[in-house]
């Protein structure tokens, strides 16, 4: 236990030392050059505004964590299903599949304001971009891994007579457990993205609306007190999946699933 | 001895060969292969009886893991007929226990759970089965490792739970399909050992397959010797060496015989 919370403040320090030296540079320059703040307030700055204004920072930012939240949710479970249709339908896997896999190169925020056209200003259109794009990366790797079996386990499993029932339970949902939550660890960034550029396009709350709201006021502390509160609150989302990940892959190694999220 | 048992004689269950001896085990005949036109497999016959340590050698490639996956009822023979207790082969048969030429054991399961394994898909209650399986893992000379993960073990401990893995139900016929091949020389000869020993224990009737004639010669009561392409069999020579049979033997004059003979039925098989 020692050893390796050693390991990890051996591997976390660097990052967090290059960050602080980052940040105090960041504070020295602002102040020496003059910089005023309304073009780049210094981190002290920030860090005022976050403490001064939590209330307005917290009430937007609620609706766009559960909107992110709710997105992603729906796009672990709808991209884990439709992953299953294209393991066992031949239709899904090879007309379906594909098109998914093309479909990948459309940004697809860019249809953004159409969902606006669509779905209104509400929450809706937040939710449903959310959904669509965290949706995409989560079925291609769970389809992946449910796909990804050995060869030799099929094998071994069929001479116990193992149904295909039994198959896809005990072997090709552990088998794809690494690859959704290397699935997740993207679509949660990208639903906060999606969530976001909704709240940009049309929206009356949501940090997303805060942070443009804070520019055309030119307060531009309280813009990147939001996006500092935002970014915090992505790496929070990331954290908690990464160490679900540690507990439910227990039978990988770190550098093992490091290199799954690259598949 | 045995080449009566590969005529025709009329075999049902339980009946006698005209011979006298007992009906075997598993029943192959004139079994032949096709993948659309290639010949992978011409008029194979043998039959294997109760007990016996039989191996089938022969070059890679030469279609004997094809012949055993046959066996295992993976794949279906194009004609002939392989029958296991008089009943004929359609499918994976509960009878049967196999041990690939690599572990294929499951990474998220622990050694125990992984020997289980098998009584989870054939839905025994697994409760009754724990016992036995420890009492494997005791005689595989890996009981300290039952709550270890799969990464945790070298190569040589693996194929040592997937052996305890395959004898878990208590099948009647064990295959193996070059189930050495992946370890290194000193654990390859070591594993030999032990697997005799497991053997020599519980007597399963074992087809083992395998490229190495000193392995077969070693392990062996008979060895088919198979030809290449299409694979037919070429040999059959009884292994007649003492039992337990030990690692010295493999210097013995007596071995080395048998050693030189299944060498010239390959070679020749080559030349052909």
């Amino acid at each position: 236990m020692a050893a390796r919370l050693r390991r990890y403040a051996s591997e976390l320090g660097w990052p967090i030392g290059i960050s602080l030296a980052m940040l105090g540079l960041w504070e020295f320059a602002v102040r020496e050059l003059g910089i005023r703040s309304i073009i780049l307030p210094p981190p002290s700055e920030i860090a005022q505004a976050i403490i001064a204004r939590h209330d307005l920072l917290l009430t937007h930012l609620w609706p766009s964590l559960y909107l992110t939240v709710v997105g992603f949710a729906l796009s672990v479970v709808g991209g884990v299903l439709v992953a299953v249709l294209i393991t066992y339908s031949t239709i899904m896997r090879k007309g379906f599949y594909p098109v998914i896999i093309v479909s990948q190169v459309i940004p697809k925020i860019s249809i953004a304001p159409l969902f606006i056209v669509w779905f209104g200003t509400g929450t809706m259109s937040g939710l449903l971009l959310a959904f669509l794009v965290a949706f995409f990366p989560m079925t291609i790797n769970a389809a992946m891994g449910f796909q990804a079996v050995d060869e030799d386990i099929h094998r071994m499993a069929r001479t116990f007579m193992g149904t295909r029932w039994q198959i896809f339970w005990k072997i090709r949902m552990p088998n794809a457990l690494p690859y959704i939550f290397a699935g997740m660890k993207i679509s949660i960034t990208l639903a906060i993205i999606g969530v976001i550029v909704s709240e940009f396009v049309a929206s009356q709350e949501g940090i997303g609306y805060l942070i443009k709201l804070a520019g055309g006021l030119l307060d531009t502390p309280l813009m990147m007190a939001a996006i500092t509160v935002l970014s915090i609150s992505g790496l929070a989302l990331y954290g908690m999946i990464a160490a679900a990940e540690g507990r439910a892959v227990y039978w990988q190694t770190p550098n093992d699933i490091g290199g799954a999220a690259g598949g | 001895m045995r080449a009566a048992a590969l005529s025709e004689a009329s075999a049902g269950p339980a009946e006698r060969t005209t011979d006298g001896q007992p009906s075997p085990v598993l029943r192959i005949k004139t079994v032949r292969k096709f993948y659309e036109d290639l010949e992978a497999i011409r008029n194979v016959s043998f039959d294997v009886a109760d007990g016996e340590f039989l191996s089938l050698l022969g070059p890679s490639g030469c279609g004997k893991s094809t012949l055993l996956m046959m066996v295992a009822g993976l794949i279906g023979a194009t004609e002939g007929e392989i029958s296991i207790n008089g009943k004929a082969v359609s499918g994976p048969r509960r009878e049967v226990g196999v041990v690939f030429q690599q572990p294929v054991l499951l990474p998220w399961r622990k050694v125990l759970d992984n020997v289980l394994f098998p009584i989870e898909l054939l839905k025994l209650p697994r409760a009754q089965y724990e016992t036995r399986a420890m009492d494997l893992l005791a005689m595989a000379k890996i009981a300290d490792f039952a709550h270890h993960l799969p990464r945790q073990l070298s190569g040589g401990m693996r194929q040592r739970v997937s052996i305890c893995r395959a004898l878990i139900h208590d099948p009647s016929i064990l295959l193996m399909d070059e189930p050495f091949s992946a370890l290194d020389a000193l654990t390859r000869d070591e594993m030999g050992v032990e697997l005799l020993r497991i053997w020599q224990a519980n007597r399963k009737t074992v087809i083992f397959v395998t490229h190495s004639i000193r392995e077969a010669a070693f392990l062996s009561d008979r060895v088919l010797v198979m030809g290449r392409r299409p694979a037919t069999i070429v040999e059959e020579a009884v292994i007649d060496l003492p039992r337990p049979r030990h690692i010295a033997m493999t210097e013995d004059e007596g071995f080395n015989r048998y050693v030189r003979r299944l060498r010239k039925a390959i070679e020749a098989s080559h030349g052909s």
